[in-house]
């Protein structure tokens, strides 16, 4: 979560430097943010980049930290029965609200789920899609599909990409430090629109499934179309900077809290998340709050004080950071792959292992080839083991009509309004994209 | 897009899906069969339907999917692999098989150097930069592992057999 924190901060600096952004919630900085490169205003542009998104994560981490204490009523009201309907409704938000295809999305959920009941069944000790392999009794460890779908997956596109990134895009270092400075000096100057920003990110990070992407293009039309100027954005406006940024990052908080007050994921991320926490034997879901409140603590802590870090490495360093842009791709490739491999192989010190690894780096690029969300396999993973343990608790404790209760009613009334609120929301993001993009 | 490749993906998974029920179906108790099934049979129907969409579908590229409305969202950000060509594909992928092949027959310490310098050399870097690279990466991974994780490095299959280690 700390890493992921870091990366949506440092990924600005590509966004603003060669046009690329560094992740995808950095896309919208780069409208503004190369365009001011390209006018001689790099060092601006990257102070008020990572100005705003230490800016946003505070602000996000302490707007989640202050309602903790107005959702943990709302977490003890819950059952067994509401938690299925919850888990439910967290994978609904990801495959649903999420850019790729419901369909493909609900597949790859159900493959996850699917990928989760393998191994040993605790209570009966039936043998569900181990095939008799003792190094699958346990279960395909989560952190071996993680690594495969994801790490292997994009390393093996990086090998594959053809183009270099030989680009000499290092400012000069002397006027660096005096331009980034009156960037972040920006950020007070423009306070509404930071605040304006920062708060529709916010808005949009409670939401599963909508991802910091969507915020960060929010954020930037929030500054656009609140603007007296909204013509020059796209030409090197440093709100058109700002706004995104703070966005992206206020996301952080309010996603956090969705994760861990509800235990539904917003994003690859976050589930990968609780991914780890069942790895070392926390309980995802409403329990986590009530039973590890300090560990809640800690995390939107951890992503506040991470990003101030990340801010002054930054600052401190960026010249050095950006020369890291000039790195051939096969050294990238080499290292992370046997870093993959051998992290692989220590997982179990095994080389079935390396062999699970290899077959969900393979599934994880046919899926990104043909469009299918990974996401959602991994959230159909981490939520599958979950959802079947509070189902059987549900009906051995409620019985079967466990779902006539008022909550788990509005949860699944929540469920359906996501299916029918999809073409809604679809022509709404078609719409704000095409405007940004005009 | 629909393809021959999409397809074919597609196909994998509903035989794979239909294998699964297959097997579920005959677990004796229903705590272990319940879920399975019902996952099963709903991700079989969408697979189906998926399946039916892609293979009816001629040229998908002029409907306003929601893949399309990402790709507006995203600004032309590539998350496809687009371009590739299978020759691409399939030398990657041999250098991921060739290294596995090589920790699992030669061992870490002499697989993930010779990865390491025969991609570099292969990748267009001097000698000199690949020999250093692959000493470099090897030692920060033993001494990451074997040092500070605590994880004893694979010795590889040919000095077993070999009753070298």
């Amino acid at each position: 979560m700390i890493s992921f924190s870091a990366s949506m901060t440092a990924g600005s600096i590509t966004s603003v430097l060669i046009g690329v952004p560094g992740d995808a919630p950095n896309v919208a900085t780069v409208l503004d943010g190369y365009a001011m490169t390209k006018k001689g205003q790099a060092g601006r542009a990257l102070g008020a980049a990572l100005g705003a998104s230490v800016v946003g994560s505070i602000i996000g981490g302490l707007l989640a930290i202050v309602m903790i204490p107005v959702i943990k009523p709302l977490v003890l009201m819950l059952l067994m029965g509401d938690y299925v309907f919850l888990l439910l409704l967290g994978l609904c938000f990801v495959t649903v609200l999420g850019r790729e295809s419901t369909l493909k999305g609900l597949i790859s959920a159900g493959f996850g789920i699917i990928f989760a009941l393998v191994g040993l069944q605790p209570s009966t000790g039936v043998d569900r899609f181990a095939f008799g392999l003792p190094f699958l009794f346990d279960g395909i460890p989560f952190v071996l599909v993680a690594m495969g779908l994801f790490a292997a997956a994009e390393t093996f596109e990086v090998a594959l990409s053809t183009e270099t990134s030989k680009r000499d895009v290092v400012p000069q270092a002397k006027s660096l430090r005096r331009d980034m400075l009156m960037g972040c000096k920006d950020i007070w100057t423009h306070k509404w629109v930071s605040l304006r920003s920062c708060l529709a990110g916010y808005g949009i990070g409670v939401i599963p499934g909508l991802g910091s992407t969507i915020a960060a293009m929010v954020g930037y039309a929030v500054a656009k179309y609140g603007s007296k100027h909204p013509e020059k954005y796209g030409t090197g406006v440093i709100e058109g900077v700002i706004g995104p940024e703070i966005a992206n990052n206020s996301t952080h908080g309010s996603a956090l809290l969705t994760t861990l007050a509800f235990g539904i994921p917003h994003s690859a991320m976050t589930a990968m998340l609780l991914g780890g926490f069942i790895m070392v034997g926390i309980q995802p879901g409403p329990n986590l709050l009530i039973e590890h409140l300090s560990l809640c603590f800690t995390l939107l802590w951890g992503t506040v004080v991470t990003n101030i870090i990340v801010g002054i490495i930054c600052f401190l360093a960026l010249g050095y950071i950006a020369k890291m842009l000039n790195v051939q791709p096969f050294y990238t490739v080499t290292a992370i792959i046997v870093l993959i491999f051998v992290g692989a192989y220590s997982q179990s010190e095994s080389y079935e292992s390396i062999l699970i690894v290899m077959a969900f780096g393979a599934i994880g690029i046919l899926m990104k080839k043909f469009g299918y969300p990974r996401v959602c396999l991994v959230l159909g993973m981490v939520l599958g083991g979950l959802f079947e343990n509070y189902l059987y608790l549900a009906l051995h404790t409620a019985g079967p009509l466990f779902f006539l209760r008022t909550t788990s009613l509005i949860i699944i009334a929540l469920i359906i309004a996501i299916f029918v609120a999809k073409p809604v929301i679809n022509a709404a993001r078609s719409r704000l994209a095409i405007r940004i993009k005009s | 897009m629909r393809t021959r490749g999409s397809l074919i993906f597609i196909t994998i998974m509903v035989l794979s899906l239909i294998i699964i029920i297959f097997n579920a179906v005959q677990w004796t108790f229903i705590q272990a069969k319940l879920l399975p099934l019902v996952i099963g049979v709903l991700t079989l129907i969408l697979s189906v339907w998926q399946l039916v969409k892609e293979a009816v579908t001629k040229k998908i590229n002029q409907q306003v999917d929601d893949r399309q409305v990402g790709e507006i969202i995203s600004l032309g950000e590539s998350t496809s692999f687009e371009g590739e060509s299978t020759r691409g594909w399939l030398i990657e992928g041999s250098w991921v098989v060739a290294l596995f092949l090589g920790v699992y027959v030669l061992g870490y310490a002499i697989g993930v150097p010779a990865y390491a310098l025969a991609y570099s050399k292969v990748k267009g870097a001097k000698w000199l930069r690949a020999i250093i690279w692959a000493i470099a990466l090897t030692a920060v991974c033993y001494i990451l592992f074997e040092f500070v994780l605590q994880v004893s490095m694979l010795n590889g299959l040919l000095f077993e057999w070999l009753e070298l280690v």
